[in-house]
Order: C-alpha cells, then structure tokens, then sequence
C-alpha cells in the first residue's frame, strides 16, 4: 500500500501466466467481464473507448482514453474517475492515469495498479464519491458475497 | 444502512444477506481507519455509526478509490483463476 495525496497504489497475486492475466487486462471485452462494464471498442493506443458500467449501483457511462500498452507487461488509460453524475460534463476536468504493470513471478503474476492525478479533483468530487460508496452499500455487499462465492 | 444515522450492530448489518461477518467487519474495519465510521462497544457487542464529517478530505476520498481497487483486482484475480 502506498498512498498520496496524488496517487494510490495497490496489487495483488494471481496464480496464473502473464498470458492469461495480460489477456484480461487489454482485451476490452473481457477487461469488461470482470470489471463489470460493457465496451464499445477494442483497447487502442491514443483512442477513447466507450463503456457502460452494468455493476448494479454503479451504473453510468464512461470513457476510457488509451494511453500505451507494451505487451505482456505495462497497460495505462486515463479516465474520469467515477462519473457518477451523468448530467455534469467531466470533460472539463483532469483526468486521473491509471497504470497497470505486471511481472512474473514463481507462482504466477504480480499486478501492480497505480492510479495519480488526483491533486486535481475538486471537493464536489470528493462529496459524490462517498455519497457514492455509501449509496452502494448493498451493492458493496453483494459484490463481497459474489467474490467469496466464486472464490470458495 | 448505516444511511439511517441510527448506530447499528454487525449482527442488523449482515441480516437479510449472506453475506458472512468477516466481510462486513472487514469493511467496516477500512471504513473506521479513514473516520468515516465511528464504532462504540454496547455491552459485548460493538455498533457501528456513520460519521459524514470527514468526507471530504483527500484521504477519505483516496481510501474509497483504493478500496475500489481493492474490489476490482480480487475480481480480476478470481476471474483469471477460476
């Protein structure tokens, strides 16, 4: 864990090749299978995907504006994070870049997500976003109970 | 739930869902560490309260993203594995 004020960063390991987790990250139809989002394109460097978020509490449209991708091991989009608000124009502010970087390891991948650029979202931002999560309570819960399912 | 503003136990928290405690504490646990959950002890058990004050920090704000991905990469990671 290593947190900012301007950037977060988390990973995790998955016991699978660099293939198969490269292969979820930077295809755009199934990155949408696990992140809960529908694309309308392919992920292309210097090109703006359309997305639809179908997680239920979570629902919003969103864009995703394909920064690099170097094969096997480092994926970056920029992005309005969370735009809850559908009818304020996000557009106007500075997107946030979020990084994907994988390595092998003995037993797998390491996905490392970095996500900066925060020092310029504004307090109404912030308020939306927990009003947010915290609207998303049940939707919280369902996700977590999703994932111990699967994971069992 | 805790949106009532009443304090609320982790036993009326999980009810209705089957979702296991751990979980819920879990969450109720990163909700505590950044203050946006405030937690007193009634008798041997423990309730929870929303507490809005700090919301618009940085920090808070940089939490609930973190805890997003969080979510997002157990996700990919359950999905790559299965």
């Amino acid at each position: 864990m290593n947190n900012s004020e301007n950037s977060i960063e988390r990973s995790i390991e998955i016991n699978a090749s660099v293939d198969k987790v490269w292969a979820a990250l930077t295809d755009s139809k199934v990155f949408g299978q696990w992140f809960g989002a529908h694309f309308q394109s392919a992920f292309v460097p210097g090109q703006t995907t359309k997305a639809r978020n179908t997680t239920k509490g979570y629902e919003m449209d969103m864009n995703f504006y394909i920064k690099e991708i170097r094969p096997k091991s480092y994926f970056s989009y920029a992005w309005h994070p969370f735009p809850i608000d559908q009818t304020f124009d996000y557009s106007k502010e500075a997107p946030t870049l979020v990084e994907f970087q994988l390595t092998p390891t003995a037993t797998g991948t390491l996905v490392v997500v970095k996500e900066s650029g925060f020092d310029q979202i504004t307090l109404h931002r912030r308020a939306e976003a927990f009003k947010m999560h915290t609207g998303g309570w049940e939707a919280q819960l369902k996700n977590i109970e999703r994932f111990l399912v699967e994971t069992k | 739930m805790l949106l009532d503003g009443k304090p609320q136990s982790i036993a009326t928290l999980t009810a209705g869902t089957n979702v296991t405690r751990q979980a819920v504490t879990k969450h109720l646990a990163v909700l505590e560490d950044v203050g946006l959950v405030a937690s007193n002890k009634a008798g041997r058990q423990s309730l929870y309260e929303l507490d809005a004050k700090p919301l618009l920090s940085a920090q808070a704000y940089l939490t609930i993203i973190a805890t997003q991905w969080d979510q997002a990469l157990h996700s990919l990671k359950a999905f790559v594995e299965k």
